[in-house]
């Protein structure tokens, strides 16, 4: 690049920047009252997203294969149960061997729309992700030479990968293909997103005095955006001690973002779970300590919150809650 | 010849094709070469940078705000970091002074979303403090002021309260020990009280909560906007273009070094070709190098042959010849003196005889003698006989005469002569009375007709120039005569004298020997030859020049230019 051409673009971007920025912001009085409805701290989800259909039916076979796991009794699907809200409904995972997990499952629907994954926000993109389960030994218990030996017995696979990728099953091609299937699982048509878009009579008058609670009361705070959550990091525990209250030891995974970065500031930091598809999710948090909506709600009003509420506002919450639940969408579902 | 010019045309032609070859083989390979393309991924962070805090302003100031968009920007940071690391660092080609401005740029910029991170944690909680603070507190004076004994600490309530506002604007560590040792007391006050326990614990809770995270919260928007992560960034960028720009430098240094190998190589390839064919236009060139030596040689002997002759002509020839006029006119002028005189006193003697022979008797004894001398009229022709010798000696002395004025130096001093009058006086002097009618035009139309001379000299040449031009009249067919003499000022320092007469002209052959000495036209016995000759010694003499045209039949016109002040 040259010097002009340079000098240029360092000058001419701010400049330019700027001006769409004043422009936009200038013209977007037009758009907040046309749309007032959807100047909400909560966004519906897309009806659609974008995905390669051929490497998600890949993922998706892949998905549901228990020859991922090393002794061929779990898939990804067992505690990821696509029928059942994306999670498997138990305190924790049961892995290979019958192991028990040592942190709640969380919904394969709409990771897309986290901004990391996983609890303690580990991982920054899926296929990343993909890694831990699959080789954690009380989860699926496999080894990746393993893996893609047995992937190479199965009579597709190998056409499959060959088709896609153009080339033999490597462990990239495997995390990416089941990235791309959970990039395709998402859960529109939410009521509450009907509602967003403008159709007052999707949810009911408790409903919206729920989301109104929700917002008065600060839940807004920490469960926004798309996902009602999953865009940001929040300390468990703000005013009260969950931990000290729960009376169980304190185990490594409560440690959540601290056993990433090993910063003491981290410690008890999770990542905010959605609360997309929140009703089919139970039992509730990291440690699935809360079976019911309600018990969740109560403890976050302690724990985050710091505040005391009246049961029919908790209520007409856990009842908003609801209806964020959308129509699960995914490839081959 | 022409196969010797193929082949040094055709060594220049691909000479010059392998130069351009050369030169195209550094253009494409060479310059410009770009170790790594990292601007545009550079570009994008710098925008994703400026829309981070774009996001987290808007997420700072509308209090029902998502952080999707402030996640979004943060998300594609990593990934844009990834990529920079990506070409940057792990790339085999990327500079390592750049590897250390990547790390130092994506430290800063990893830390500072990490702290955007943390940030929106603070915020979620910090604001929703902030906003139920006032509800606690109002919860909580009321549960207070239901009992007389809790009463009392209302004051410290709405103090503590106050003391936090203030505290939240402006921290102050010192200010934030005293208030929270406060808060300990009060709480330990009110644990008397269990009735308004719920209320005394959002209140200590948020207190607590926002003592702590609320300073924490401005700190890291401040730390987040102050990082300067842009002059790192910078660096990346110059860092970059200066390696870029030394390697091509060195790039431009192999060039020359073979652009200059190149050139040897073309030149050794020059010599060698153009001493395979040297020998044949050496030998060639010196062959005729010889020759134009010769010509040079013979060129020069001829010169100086012609020189020498032309020397002889004018110089030694000329003074013999005045040399021996001089002795000619010595040793003839004496006898012809003595001839003269004796023939005169002869003829005037024989007049004498003559009477006496006619007074002698003719019947005396002698008779038959005298009578046939007197009539064989012998004594009759005598005189004639004495007449015609005395002719051919004044003859003689006239060309003598000639002679004396063409070899003698001149007479008299030089003075100013009016040629006005010399003409007038020539005229007069050169006067002929001839069959045919002759008439002579003055047109003395010089306004200063004075110039420097020897007088005699100058009379002598124009009589000379008008006997001639007599003379040419009288042998020309033309019945009437005409003599033009004209003067004129041709510039203020020449005076020119014309005399044109329409006699018998010249013809070219003529023209060309007319001051040759003894050469002459003339009947013999008239002109002696050195007229003309004897006109150019006074005209050299003078410095003058003269012209002479003339055309058969026609007349002849000579003009005389004289220098005014020509210094003789």
């Amino acid at each position: 690049m040259n010097c002009t051409k340079y000098f240029f673009l360092m000058t001419s971007r701010p400049v330019v920047l700027s001006w769409v920025t004043f422009t936009l912001t200038f013209f977007s009085f037009y758009p907040v009252v046309c749309y007032s409805d959807l100047n909400e701290p909560i966004k519906p989800v897309p009806l659609t997203v974008p995905y390669d259909k051929n490497l998600a039916s890949l993922g998706q076979k892949l998905f549901s294969d228990k020859n991922l796991s090393n002794d061929r009794t779990v898939s990804c699907s067992s505690c990821h149960i696509l029928g059942d809200g994306g999670d498997d409904g138990k305190r924790f995972p049961v892995g290979v061997k019958d192991t028990l997990g040592t942190i709640n499952s969380p919904t394969v629907y709409n990771t897309r729309f986290n901004f990391k994954q996983t609890w303690s926000g580990q991982f920054d993109e899926l296929k990343d992700q993909v890694d831990m389960p699959i080789q954690e030994d009380h989860e699926m218990g496999s080894t990746w030479p393993g893996l893609i030996a047995r992937l190479y017995e199965d009579k597709d696979y190998p056409d499959m990968f060959k088709r896609i990728f153009g080339e033999s099953i490597k462990r990239e091609h495997v995390k990416k293909a089941i990235a791309e299937f959970q990039l395709s699982l998402i859960t529109p048509n939410a009521p509450f997103d009907k509602y967003l878009n403008g159709d007052s009579s999707a949810i009911n008058q408790l409903e919206k005095d729920g989301y109104k609670y929700f917002k008065k009361y600060g839940c807004i705070s920490c469960h926004q955006g798309i996902s009602v959550g999953g865009n940001m990091f929040q300390l468990f525990g703000v005013i009260n001690n969950y931990f000290q209250e729960r009376g169980e030891d304190i185990r490594k995974s409560d440690l959540g973002r601290y056993n990433i970065t090993g910063r003491e500031q981290d410690k008890h930091v999770f990542k905010v779970p959605s609360l997309r598809m929140v009703e089919h999710t139970a039992p509730y948090f990291h440690d699935g300590s809360m079976k019911t909506l309600k018990e969740a709600v109560d403890a976050m009003f302690r724990y985050q919150l710091g505040r005391s509420a009246p049961e029919d506002h908790k209520e007409a919450i856990v009842a908003f809650l609801k209806t964020l639940d959308g129509i699960p969408q995914g490839e081959n579902l | 010849m022409k196969n010797s010019n193929l082949v040094f045309f055709s060594v220049i032609f691909f000479g010059l094709l392998g130069g351009t070859a050369v030169s195209a083989f550094y253009w494409f390979w060479f310059s410009n070469e770009k170790s790594i393309v990292i601007e545009p991924v550079l570009f994008e962070l710098r925008s994703v940078e400026q829309a981070q805090l774009k996001a987290l302003v808007d997420v700072n100031v509308n209090t029902f705000s998502n952080f999707d968009e402030l996640s979004k920007q943060i998300k594609m940071g990593y990934d844009l970091l990834d990529e920079l690391r990506l070409k940057g660092v792990d790339d085999p080609k990327a500079p390592t002074i750049i590897a250390n401005d990547i790390f130092k740029y994506s430290a800063l910029l990893e830390e500072r979303m990490e702290l955007i991170e943390r940030f929106k944690s603070s915020l979620a909680i910090v604001r929703n403090s902030e906003r139920f603070f006032p509800e606690t507190v109002s919860s909580l004076l009321l549960g207070i002021s239901r009992q007389e004994e809790s009463a009392t600490f209302k004051g410290d309530v709405e103090l503590l309260a106050a003391k936090l506002k203030e505290y939240m604007l402006t921290p102050d560590d010192g200010r934030k020990v005293r208030m929270l040792s406060k808060l300990d007391e009060l709480s330990d006050h009110l644990n008397a009280f269990p009735q308004i326990e719920g209320a005394k614990q959002d209140f200590f809770g948020h207190y607590r909560l926002l003592v702590e995270r609320h300073p924490q919260k401005n700190e890291l928007f401040s730390t987040i906007f102050n990082s300067k992560i842009s002059q790192p960034l910078d660096n990346i960028l110059i860092n970059l273009n200066i390696h870029d720009r030394n390697n091509n430098n060195k790039n431009k240094n192999i060039f020359m070094f073979i652009l200059c190998g190149y050139i040897l190589i073309m030149m050794l390839l020059m010599f060698v070709v153009g001493k395979l064919l040297k020998p044949d236009t050496t030998k060639e060139l010196l062959v005729m190098k010889e020759r134009l030596r010769r010509y040079a040689r013979e060129l020069k002997r001829l010169r100086e042959l012609k020189d020498g002759e032309v020397k002889a002509d004018t110089g030694d020839n000329f003074n013999e010849l005045k040399q021996m006029s001089a002795t000619i006119e010595h040793e003839i002028n004496t006898p012809l003196g003595y001839l003269k005189s004796n023939v005169e006193m002869l003829s005037m003697t024989f007049d004498q005889i003559k009477e006496c022979i006619n007074l002698l008797d003719p019947k005396s004894k002698n008779e038959s003698i005298i009578s046939e001398m007197k009539n064989s009229g012998l004594i009759n022709d005598i005189p004639e006989v004495f007449g015609d010798v005395f002719g051919g000696v004044s003859h003689i002395q006239n060309v003598l005469g000639s002679i004396k004025s063409f070899t003698s130096k001149p007479i008299g001093d030089r003075s100013a002569i009016d040629i006005h009058n010399v003409l007038d006086n020539v005229v007069r002097m050169t006067h002929r009375d001839m069959d045919k009618n002759i008439e002579i035009e003055r047109d003395f139309s010089a306004v200063d007709p004075v110039f420097n001379g020897y007088p005699s000299q100058v009379t002598q040449l124009f009589i000379n120039l008008m006997n001639n031009a007599y003379d040419a009249i009288e042998e020309s067919d033309e019945y009437t005569g005409n003599i033009k003499i004209l003067t004129k000022n041709i510039s203020r320092t020449q005076i020119s004298i014309a005399i044109s007469d329409n006699g018998a002209g010249m013809t070219n052959e003529i023209k060309g020997r007319v001051f040759q000495a003894f050469y002459t036209t003339k009947e013999p016995g008239k002109g002696t030859g050195l007229g003309m000759s004897v006109v150019q010694n006074i005209v050299n003499h003078h410095k003058a020049k003269i012209k002479v045209s003339s055309e058969v039949a026609k007349g002849t016109v000579i003009q005389v230019i004289f220098p005014k002040e020509s210094k003789i």
